[in-house]
């Protein structure tokens, strides 16, 4: 088999386990984390829709702007839950409606990007992120609480670098190919980092039987 | 290898090493952010330990002391009360046994009366030293005055006492700590310090009051550890936090004890 393939496919399995677990302990659990389980499905639906479109032969790029956005306004809400910073939390109130609004006037201008990759929606949705996650890194600094940390530490990483690749989705070429593939790897990653938040902080713990 | 190093696959090897060199700088961003944090909690757990050291330590010093203080009271009743009381008693004894001629009769009362007033007085001064009435009636300044007469009268020490504080500033709590405080202080002068001047000034400056305290007895090194953890500075200690107060002691070999007290 392929390597590109293989990598597609862990990365889609892992990120299906790590759904289904996080969506299986969602009850009682705080609004941050029902955010992360609402990012991982609106992720979910958006890889397996794409990934049945792909094998159809069909097209699936506007699907891309599904997956920006809903990650941008999942994330936001785990941020303003997890975030104390009361200013940030004002900006984090503020920002996605400035990008909605800015979103709605391309779109409404210039309809057929939806059939494209957007470069500026990336770009707007990404580097939000970014600031939230840098700000969430400075803020546990001294908290001993490892709450998220795994979860933010894997955000940052891997859309830092997925950015750039996205943002080089339209060029074409042979290499493009290794593009891809660096993407599918750090993918990965950001999965098992994901897996091990839920692992090391949200897993029902066994109560070990003393008598 | 051509291929590799046309226009288009150009750009995506610079956007290739371009996400290598983002990925290399997250993980050191994130890599330098786990240990700081590691040593920044390490530092903070250190100090919630030395604060509570700190704390148990006072309230081993206060317990201490109670129990001091409560073996010192015991002695004190059983020395002076009880037993001039039994020395009462048996002289009560002989009274109702009777056979005792006129001159013997009037010789135990007399005696009764004798013990009943010293045993009377001997009480006075047990609860006068618990807390002086001296202190609830006429305030702080009066019963300093009258702790330093009563050394004074002694001849061991000389104490010279300067006041400029508005009467009542301080509450009746915090006046018992200052005055608890004074006593500790010309109490190890003359126990530890050996000192035969003492120099205490009490006034008021600005919001603040300030008590400067000093001695010409034989100091003490502050690092020396019998001195920095004896009771009666843990104890003064304990009463200036409660007062809120900043305090500070200059002290070398010989050359006598200097402290200020800020409320």
């Amino acid at each position: 088999m392929e390597l590109g393939k293989v990598l597609i496919d862990i990365g889609y399995a892992l990120l299906a386990i790590n759904t289904i677990l996080y969506f299986v302990n969602c009850r009682n659990k705080t609004i941050a984390y029902k955010a992360i389980v609402l990012y991982l499905i609106v992720t979910s639906v958006v890889q397996f829709y794409s990934h049945s479109l792909s094998i159809k032969g069909d097209y699936n790029l506007f699907l891309t702007h599904y997956y920006f956005i809903g990650q941008f306004l999942a994330v936001s809400v785990f941020f303003y839950k997890t975030l104390t910073n009361k200013t940030i939390k004002k900006i984090i109130c503020f920002v996605p409606l400035t990008v909605i609004i800015a979103l709605s006037i391309q779109y409404f201008k210039n309809p057929e990007i939806y059939y494209t990759f957007n470069l500026f929606e990336i770009l707007i949705t990404s580097v939000p992120i970014l600031i939230y996650c840098f700000s969430f890194i400075v803020q546990q600094i001294s908290n001993p609480e490892k709450k998220f940390i795994y979860f933010v530490s894997g955000l940052f990483s891997y859309i830092l670098c997925s950015t750039l690749i996205f943002l080089a989705g339209n060029i074409t070429g042979g290499v493009q190919v290794v593009l891809w593939k660096v993407n599918n790897s750090l993918y990965i990653v950001f999965q098992l980092l994901i897996f091990l938040e839920w692992y090391k902080n949200f897993r029902k713990k066994r109560l070990i039987n003393l008598t | 290898m051509k291929n590799l190093f046309s226009q288009e696959n150009q750009i995506v090897t610079i956007v290739i090493i371009s996400v290598l060199l983002l990925l290399l700088m997250s993980v050191a961003l994130l890599l330098f952010f786990f240990f700081s944090r590691k040593k920044i909690i390490e530092k903070e757990l250190e100090k919630t330990a030395l604060a509570l050291k700190h704390q148990k330590d006072m309230i081993y010093a206060t317990i201490v002391t109670q129990e001091k203080e409560r073996k010192r009271i015991a002695q004190d009743l059983h020395d002076d009360i009880s037993s001039k009381l039994n020395v009462i008693l048996l002289n009560s004894n002989f009274l109702i046994d009777g056979e005792l001629t006129v001159e013997e009769y009037t010789k135990v009362n007399k005696n009764i009366i004798k013990v009943t007033q010293k045993a009377l007085s001997s009480a006075r001064k047990i609860a006068h030293d618990l807390l002086p009435a001296i202190l609830e009636e006429f305030g702080l300044i009066s019963a300093i005055e009258e702790l330093v007469d009563d050394y004074n009268m002694s001849k061991k020490v000389i104490i010279e006492f300067n006041e400029e504080y508005p009467m009542n500033y301080l509450g009746k709590t915090e006046e018992l700590h200052v005055f608890r405080i004074i006593q500790e202080l010309i109490n190890n002068s003359i126990r530890h310090g050996e000192a035969s001047n003492i120099l205490l000034d009490y006034c008021k400056k600005d919001e603040n009051i300030i008590l400067k305290y000093s001695d010409n007895g034989i100091g003490f090194i502050k690092e020396d550890d019998s001195a920095k953890k004896g009771l009666g500075m843990k104890n003064i200690e304990s009463r200036v936090e409660l007062l809120n107060g900043k305090f500070t002691i200059k002290s070398a070999t010989n050359k006598g004890v200097e402290v200020v007290l800020t409320i």
